[in-house]
């Protein structure tokens, strides 16, 4: 049975982008374009990852992620940041919130994947 | 203009002592030769009077000079307040540009950031389909030629040629028994020759036993009435006799009629067993010379086959790279979208500062504290280094996935 990866992010070409790497590889993909309406897809059904933008309108990644968090069947879902944002400070506040991963954008494919394998396989 | 000022200054009473001290000495010349005490004296006094006036003159002129810098001073204050207010006065007509045009601007570079952003998406959809096709090419090509990689296509193809081969053999095999039987039914004529001898020999029997027969009768009628019986034992005799020449010259004709029949036999047999050793060895010249285009054609395509593969992994994988590079236009975005939010924000603050003059304030901005506020919005490198006076961002050339596990 297919993972379901969860990816989050205003730019509608960044989703396509993550969302054909990982249909490619095999996963089933639901798209969010801000907290807001990712936080409104989920309904309880089994994510296995989230991908998530930091810098987005209506509700940013970080707090998307600390309220994914707080929901009892994301507590335990890993997160991958994807973020044009690689300043150290902003690291350490996607680590605190919950996140598993930083990936700064511009990403290889590939190596975008080897990250989800990893953390849906941990 | 100022230095050269001072110079002359200083220049003038110099000049004048340098006279003062000439006349002294002319003065002591005319004197030097009879001691004339007197004139010296006068000499000295001229001197003196001379060097004072000088020194009066030097005065003066630093004097008109200090006026004339003062009037300077004055007149550059008002060129200064002039344009002062004509800066003023400029800055009030960036106000109203900003004020119409900022709200111009940020509309344009959404408007840029749409389409590049639609553009991108389209992009992307093409790019995507173009590998589904490719994939569904691969796919097919698979599939026609069995669902078989190159040396597949080549091990059955060496695998139907040892069958063909093997067919050829059963052929070359079914061919020598057919020989063989030829030889074994050559012998048969051998077998009826002995035949015929044999029938040959009953007839002499056959013909001397009538010949027996005859003697016989003869001597039984010469034995008259006593020999009657053996006459007709003798008789019975030549019947058999006959009959046995009968059945010998029968066999001799059956024996001729099948060793006719072998000869056919036999030479139809050579004739045909020729006619299929040329067919065999034409089917073998026709079947390894259809195997050899065969190979030919599987050759060539499983190499066309591993090379639209190859190309196909090729193109994907410039794709997905093209990909990578695509994704700047997410930097590009959040970059015009920073621009766009700056400039709806400085537009918002010229209306402030213009409804606080309106109210009789004396509004002011506070660049430095503008310029802090706009770098926190900062999200990519590009746009600090720009912000910091550093060289003009740009994106790089290539592109390495940064990334950290927590």
């Amino acid at each position: 049975m297919a993972k379901t990866v969860m990816v989050v992010d205003d730019s509608a070409s960044l989703r396509q982008v993550v969302s054909i790497a990982l249909r490619g590889a095999g996963y089933d993909v639901i798209e969010g374009c801000d907290g807001v309406d990712a936080l409104s897809k989920l309904t309880g059904q089994k994510v296995h990852l989230v991908i998530s933008d930091v810098n987005m309108p209506n509700m940013d990644g970080i707090t998307f992620v600390k309220k994914l968090k707080q929901m009892a069947a994301y507590k335990f879902t890993p997160v991958i940041m994807l973020t044009t944002e690689s300043q150290e400070s902003k690291k350490q506040e996607g680590q605190a919130a919950g996140a598993k991963a930083w990936v700064v954008k511009p990403f290889l494919p590939t190596q975008m994947l080897a990250a989800v394998s990893k953390l849906v396989m941990a | 203009m100022r230095a050269n000022t001072d110079v002359w200054l200083w220049m003038s009473p110099l000049a004048s002592g340098g006279a003062g001290v000439a006349a002294l000495l002319w003065v002591s010349w005319l004197s030097g030769a009879g001691g004339q005490t007197i004139f010296a004296e006068v000499a000295i006094a001229v001197a003196v009077f001379a060097a004072l006036c000088a020194w009066g003159s030097a005065h003066r002129q630093r004097a008109a000079l200090r006026q004339l810098m003062r009037q300077a001073g004055a007149e550059l204050e008002q060129a200064y307040q002039a344009l002062q207010q004509q800066k003023l006065s400029g800055i009030v007509g960036l106000e109203q540009i900003c004020d119409q045009a900022a709200p111009i601007w940020v509309k344009q570079i959404e408007t840029a950031r749409g389409h590049t952003e639609d553009s991108i998406v389209e992009i992307v959809t093409r790019f995507n389909a173009i590998v589904e096709r490719l994939r569904a090419s691969v796919i097919a090509s698979q599939q026609t030629t069995g669902n078989l990689d190159g040396d597949s296509v080549v091990s059955v193809l060496s695998s139907s040629e040892a069958d063909l081969v093997g067919v050829n053999r059963a052929m070359d095999a079914a061919l020598r028994k057919r020989a063989e039987m030829v030889q074994d039914v050559q012998k048969l004529i051998v077998y009826t020759t002995e035949l015929k001898g044999m029938a040959a020999e009953v007839a002499e029997v056959a013909a001397r036993t009538n010949l027996l027969a005859l003697n016989a009768a003869i001597e039984a009628a010469r034995a008259g009435d006593t020999g009657r019986g053996f006459a007709v034992v003798a008789d019975e005799v030549r019947k058999l006799s006959t009959l046995s020449s009968d059945t010998g010259k029968k066999m001799a004709e059956k024996v001729n009629v099948i060793n006719s029949s072998i000869t056919a036999v036999i030479g139809a047999a050579e004739k045909f067993g020729e006619e299929d050793t040329r067919s065999v060895e034409e089917a073998e010249k026709i079947i390894r010379k259809v195997l050899s285009n065969f190979g030919a054609v599987a050759s060539g395509l499983s190499a066309s086959t591993e090379m639209l593969r190859q190309e196909s992994e090729g193109i994907r994988k410039e794709i997905s790279d093209t990909l990578v590079y695509l994704q700047f236009q997410d930097r590009v975005s959040q970059i015009l979208a920073h621009v766009r939010d700056n400039l709806g924000g400085l537009h918002n603050q010229l209306q402030l500062c213009s409804a606080e003059r309106n109210s009789g304030g004396e509004p002011a901005i506070d660049a430095k504290s503008w310029l802090s506020e706009m770098a926190r919005g900062y999200t990519t490198t590009e746009q600090r280094s720009n912000h910091s006076g550093g060289e003009v961002g740009v994106t790089p050339e290539s592109a390495a996935t940064e990334i950290s596990f927590f």
